[in-house]
């Protein structure tokens, strides 16, 4: 039975699955380290037992190159998810938060589907999904993404500790000297499982409802853990899925699992050798295709012993893994916000249109020859040559053929709005914030908050970043509603602050003069800047927090066109001067509610 | 292409009705099928599809340009020096003697503009394509839009709302002992995808025998008598409910006709009506200006039943 102690476990386990069966599912690993995506997805072309092909999709895919795209002499041809038969497709999403507009939607449309069509400039075809989609994201950012995107990522794995740097020199020396991306340490390599698909017991389809309990929509997860359960009976070669697969696929997926009467001891099966793998007759996967399993290897590359996937030497079920805290269904939250119709295409926004710059939206006719549009370019040159120059005659585009990429327009204002809400005891801020908030929705501008000192902060000893979808964003109203804490990181606070309003003005056509600061503050930091950096409680504090607040502020002087407000409390009892020495730093200003002493 | 039998399919009763009236009763207009996600609707319009026609609908995906929504030149040929036109999927579905079904999955994520073109060849039933230097006039297309949809991502726009026949919302399965039964059904299915192809033939054969049960009643729908009692209720429906134009009467009358040529009776009558009522009025009355649609509730029932008692 397919081991679920350690997150490697799990993880190696859910990879089995997926290439066992394609209709598991999509798989989502939170808060996994970035470089070790590769290597999974190597493991997993690995693991499903013939041809594969991995795609790597992310921010810059579009319609064109996902569903149709261009081959030789500019024909169109297939275009990045399009599956052909002798060949297994492996997706892989680095960051699904991240992950372009078109991507999602085909992510949306594509997994878990009968059938999937493209139908694009002048082309049609038709396929059978049978891609596995392999994706990562934050945690943190996973509770944005829209429900009905997350759903189709049934299998959820909570991989933050994983994937330890290798600390040996020789381990150091092995990953220098690995040239391709290999499975990470501590990982066994999947096998390719085979074998015929068992029955589904009655008991084991109640265990599954029992184990995904109530939720909003259940099906999709009743679904992948009986799935993931079913090839969990295989691993085991047993002829029906019992309740005790159906707890293993539970801890493997890290849906909490209640400790099952049926794992007494007097039912646990003795440890068993089982059949070699390298059976000379071809077994049926989980596809229906057939498929002979191959010999395990020895060693990984870092000299990791393997665990073979078919072997059941571990007592089953043994005791549940421990159940991650993690949440790994935050859409199921009442807290979680969303993004509004985050799969809709974008709707039409004022700000200026650069070109080369934004997600592409479409195409149009091209006044100049910047940022062309090439396959539409050359369908338009294509549907003219004959009656230009022939049908012998090679093609030739003409400038009426040009066209360019439609982009969606960016903002060219920019909102940084920084919230010390321990400043911010029995004073609504909301009349202060106001006019920013207003300019802001006017002007459409990129909206980011950066929050401080309030209770629900993961670490009270730093700052938070968020980049909002603009000053409507549910968000703002949860973050103005905050109670306050003890902990005053406002160097950390101005810190990303600074380095948010680097990042804007860089990557967006922010106007001079159309980019500003607004910081709600009373100046009186008390965490130095380098304990929020090592998120470690600092010996003694002094005048450490606010000095540092008052030297990262110095940054923000040397940013053109970066206006500055400082909006202190109405009651300054103490250190009255701290905010307008935070301002001066800024080379901004103080702004105080009227009436304030 | 396997796709689970429509014979097999648990619950989703409402969808279930819906699409064999549309069936029955092309004349209803289309199905919209509105639930959250992970709720079948588009497994059980392919089923359908499957059962009916022998092959998948004709799918509209997201991502699709226009020029294969109205037709366009094949680009292959092109580039061979070739002219050849390529009809696009709204001719492929509707474009022949019979009406056909032009499925959208996902519809409200569908680009506005296409959902335009949409809207104007299914309300006129003719298709006019003026693009690429090609003019083609009143192509006359008969199609209905069968549509699946997750309103967590916004509405459909109450115009685009107004061109299905009937709407149904999906829900999720209300017990656990529901639930095992779907994935038990869905899992067996699958297993036996996987082993002899006699096996799988015979999971469709209770489809054969349905089908068979439909083509009848859509060969006795033109002999269903709607008395005049029948009409004046449905008239009163649709007064009690302030809808606007005759669309939301004559898609329940049509749905109810159905109703009564599938269960074998002679003559519209209050239950057909009662029956249809949900189905077809659902997402014309009262729908705000969003495209939010509201549920149908006890008191609607309580409407349709003082209307019908009223008038009869």
């Amino acid at each position: 039975m397919l081991p679920a102690d350690t997150v490697a476990d799990r993880i190696a386990g859910t990879l089995t699955c997926a290439a066992f069966d394609h209709r598991l599912g999509g798989v989502l690993l939170l808060d996994l380290r970035p470089d070790l995506l590769d290597g999974l997805a190597a493991g997993l072309a690995g693991a499903v037992g013939g041809p594969a092909r991995v795609v790597t999709l992310g921010a810059d895919d579009t319609d064109d190159t996902l569903w149709v795209s261009t081959g030789s002499g500019f024909a169109p041809a297939a275009g990045r998810l399009r599956e052909s038969p002798d060949e297994t497709l492996i997706v892989v999403v680095p960051d699904l938060s991240r992950a372009g507009l078109a991507v999602t939607r085909a992510a949306t449309v594509l997994i878990g589907a009968d059938g999937a069509v493209a139908d694009r400039h002048g082309t049609h075809a038709a396929w059978r999904p049978r891609a596995r989609w392999l994706a990562a994201c934050p945690a943190a950012a996973a509770q944005r993404l829209s429900p009905h995107l997350l759903d189709r990522f049934p299998v959820r794995v909570a991989a933050a500790g994983f994937g330890t740097p290798p600390r040996t020199s020789a381990q150091i020396r092995a990953a220098l000297d690995q040239d391709t991306p290999g499975l990470p340490p501590g990982l066994a390599v999947p096998s390719p499982l085979t074998g015929p698909l068992p029955v589904m017991s009655a008991a084991a389809a109640t265990a599954v409802t029992g184990v995904v309990g109530e939720s909003p929509s259940p099906h999709r997860r009743d679904l992948a853990l009986a799935r993931a359960a079913r090839v969990v009976a295989v691993s085991d070669r047993a002829g029906t899925v019992e309740p005790r697969h159906v707890h293993r696929a539970a801890e493997l997926l890290g849906l909490r699992s209640p400790a099952p009467a049926s794992l007494a001891p007097a039912t646990v099966e003795p440890a068993s050798s089982p059949e070699p793998t390298s059976s000379p007759e071809p077994a049926t996967t989980g596809d229906g295709t057939a498929a002979w399993p191959e010999a395990v290897e020895a060693d990984t590359a870092v000299g990791q012993p393997l665990r073979p996937a078919l072997t059941s030497v571990l007592p089953p079920a043994a005791g549940p893994a421990a159940v991650p805290e993690q949440m790994l269904y935050p859409e199921d939250s009442p807290d979680a916000l969303p993004d509004f119709a985050s799969l809709r295409p974008p709707w039409q926004r004022a700000g200026t249109r650069r070109p080369g710059r934004g997600p592409v939206i479409g195409t149009e006719p091209a006044g100049r020859p910047v940022d062309i549009a090439y396959l539409a370019t050359v369908l338009e040159a294509a549907k003219f040559r004959r009656i230009r120059h022939g049908a012998a005659a090679p093609l030739r585009i003409h400038a009426s053929d040009l066209r360019s990429n439609r982009r969606q327009p960016q903002p060219d204002a920019a909102l940084v709005l920084l919230l010390d809400h321990t400043s911010r005891r029995g004073w609504d801020v909301t009349a202060a914030l106001a006019p920013y908030l207003g300019w802001a929705y006017t002007r459409r501008a990129a909206v980011s908050l950066i929050e401080l000192g309030h209770r629900d902060a993961v670490s009270e000893l730093q700052a938070e970043r968020r980049r909002l979808s603009g000053v409507l964003d549910p968000a703002l109203n949860v973050a103005l509603d905050r109670a306050p804490a003890r902990a005053t990181p406002l160097a950390h606070g101005l810190d990303l602050a600074l380095q948010e309003m680097r990042l804007r003005r860089r990557n967006l056509p922010i106007r001079d003069g159309e980019a500003w600061l607004v910081v709600v503050s009373d100046g009186r930091g008390n965490v130095p800047l380098e304990a929020s950096q090592r998120d470690v409680l600092p010996r003694s504090v002094s005048r450490a927090g606010v000095d540092d607040a008052v030297t990262v502020a110095g940054g923000f002087a040397g940013l053109r066109a970066v206006r500055a407000v400082v909006l202190a409390p109405p009651e300054l009892s103490h250190y009255r001067d701290l905010p307008f020495a935070l301002a001066g730093a800024m080379a901004g200003i103080v702004a105080r509610p009227d009436g304030a002493p | 292409m396997s796709v689970l039998p429509y014979s097999r399919i648990v619950a989703q009763n409402h969808l279930k009705q819906a699409l064999e009236i549309a069936y029955v009763s092309p004349a209803v207009g289309g199905v919209l099928a509105t639930g959250r996600r992970g709720t079948a609707k588009s497994t059980t319009v392919r089923a359908f599809s499957r059962m009916v026609s022998g092959d998948l609908p004709v799918t509209l995906p997201l991502g699709a340009t226009e020029d294969r929504v109205v037709g366009g030149w094949n680009v292959d040929r092109l580039l061979q020096g070739e002219s050849t036109w390529m009809p696009g999927l709204i001719e492929e579905a509707g474009g022949g003697d019979s009406t056909g079904v032009l499925y959208v999955d996902e519809i409200n994520l569908l680009e506005d503009h296409l959902v335009n073109i949409l809207l104007d060849a299914a309300a006129t039933g003719i298709l006019t394509v003026q693009r690429d230097g090609v003019s083609r006039s009143n192509v006359p297309v008969r199609f209905n839009l069968a549509g699946t949809m997750n309103p967590e991502e916004g509405g459909l726009r109450p115009q685009l709302l107004d061109r299905f026949g009937l709407v149904v919302w999906v829900d999720s399965a209300a017990s656990a002992s529901e639930r095992a039964e779907i994935l038990t059904t869905v899992l067996e299915f699958e297993r036996l995808s996987a082993g002899p192809p006699e096996e799988l033939r015979a999971a469709y054969a209770a489809d054969e025998e349905h089908h068979r049960r439909l083509d009848a009643a859509r060969s006795r729908v033109p002999g269903i008598v709607i008395p005049e009692k029948a009409a004046t209720m449905a008239a009163a429906i649709a007064v009690e409910f302030g809808l606007d134009g005759h669309r939301g009467e004559l898609a329940m009358l049509r749905a109810a006709r159905a109703i009564a040529a599938i269960a074998g009776d002679g003559e519209v009558d209050a239950g057909h009506l009662t029956e249809a009522a949900p189905l077809a009025l659902v997402h014309r009355r009262g729908t705000s200006e969003s495209g939010t649609l509201r549920r149908w509730s006890a008191e609607d029932d309580a409407i349709v039943a003082r209307a019908t008692s009223a008038a009869g």
